[in-house]
């Protein structure tokens, strides 16, 4: 059974609500518009506080905005499968690409405690990524980086 | 995203309106950095209508405040969401950034 088939229709809404998304993209930065596109209507059809659809996009465009910059060396085109899963209040957010293989986990934290001066910025967006999520696993396998990292989904309250 | 520009006194506001994302990024550096070319010092950044900011938007942040310093200008945000001041916290911009609540404070602070 393929994952279209476990999705559930209008359970969003329910406090055991179960909802997934999956989005394909293309190795162009040009993508990240659509991301934000597809990360939106899942926020809101979740029904998920304000707080977490900003993380959640941010943590999604930091992933992919790296490997759609880095992982490939050829000028190839290249599909990358996104996945969010919220469910008991959790959002499983997994990430495949077929480029060169890059663990986030072990690139190195950027120094914060510089003055401005000497301030740099790379590595920010892993550091957010790592800072935003309470678990992050990398796995290498057929030829693939696969990124699996869970975070707690808070809901938005309800009205009145 | 949308860019507003405002005079007072010798001081320019600027007001970043919506995304700054990795399609607006680019584009935004070229603005900011036209102000900076313009002669323009003394910078307030107007944020309370930017709604999200990834990593490729605060480097132009950190970017525009190092050649604002080589030039011994002046440079405050103010009006930032909470969610963008959460994203500042972790990214320790907090303690390099002048940030103010209102635009007034951050002008007053670089017409001094």
């Amino acid at each position: 059974m393929g994952w279209a088939q476990l999705s559930t229709q209008g359970g969003c809404g329910a406090r055991m609500g179960y909802e997934q998304i999956r989005i394909v993209l293309n190795n162009d930065l040009s993508e990240i518009a659509r991301l934000h596109q597809e990360v939106e209507n899942f926020g809101q059809k979740c029904g998920l506080s304000s707080k977490t659809q900003f993380e959640l996009h941010l943590i999604l465009e930091e992933v992919l905005a790296n490997i759609i910059s880095y992982a490939y060396g050829d000028n190839q085109r290249h599909e990358i499968v996104v996945r969010a899963d919220l469910g008991n209040g959790e959002l499983v957010i997994e990430v495949e690409d077929d480029g060169r293989p890059f663990n986030p986990l072990q690139s190195p934290p950027p120094d914060l405690e510089q003055p401005l001066e000497q301030r740099k910025v790379g590595g920010l967006g892993l550091h957010l990524v790592r800072e935003l999520t309470s678990s992050i696993v990398y796995t290498r396998r057929a030829e693939k980086n696969h990124l699996v990292m869970r975070k707690k989904a808070e809901k938005s309250e309800p009205p009145g | 995203m949308e860019i507003t520009e405002e005079k007072r006194g010798n001081v320019t506001v600027v007001g970043l309106r919506g995304r700054l994302d990795a399609n607006s990024s680019p584009l935004a550096e070229k603005r900011l950095q036209g102000f900076l070319d313009q002669g323009e010092a003394r910078i307030v950044l107007d944020l309370s209508e930017l709604t999200y900011i990834s990593s490729l938007g605060l480097r132009i942040f950190i970017a525009i405040a190092k050649n604002i310093h080589k030039v011994n200008g002046k440079l405050a945000l103010s009006g930032l969401n909470d969610h963008i001041y959460e994203i500042f916290k972790i990214a320790r911009f907090t303690t390099i950034f002048s940030i103010y609540p209102s635009c007034d404070e951050a002008v007053a602070h670089c017409s001094d």
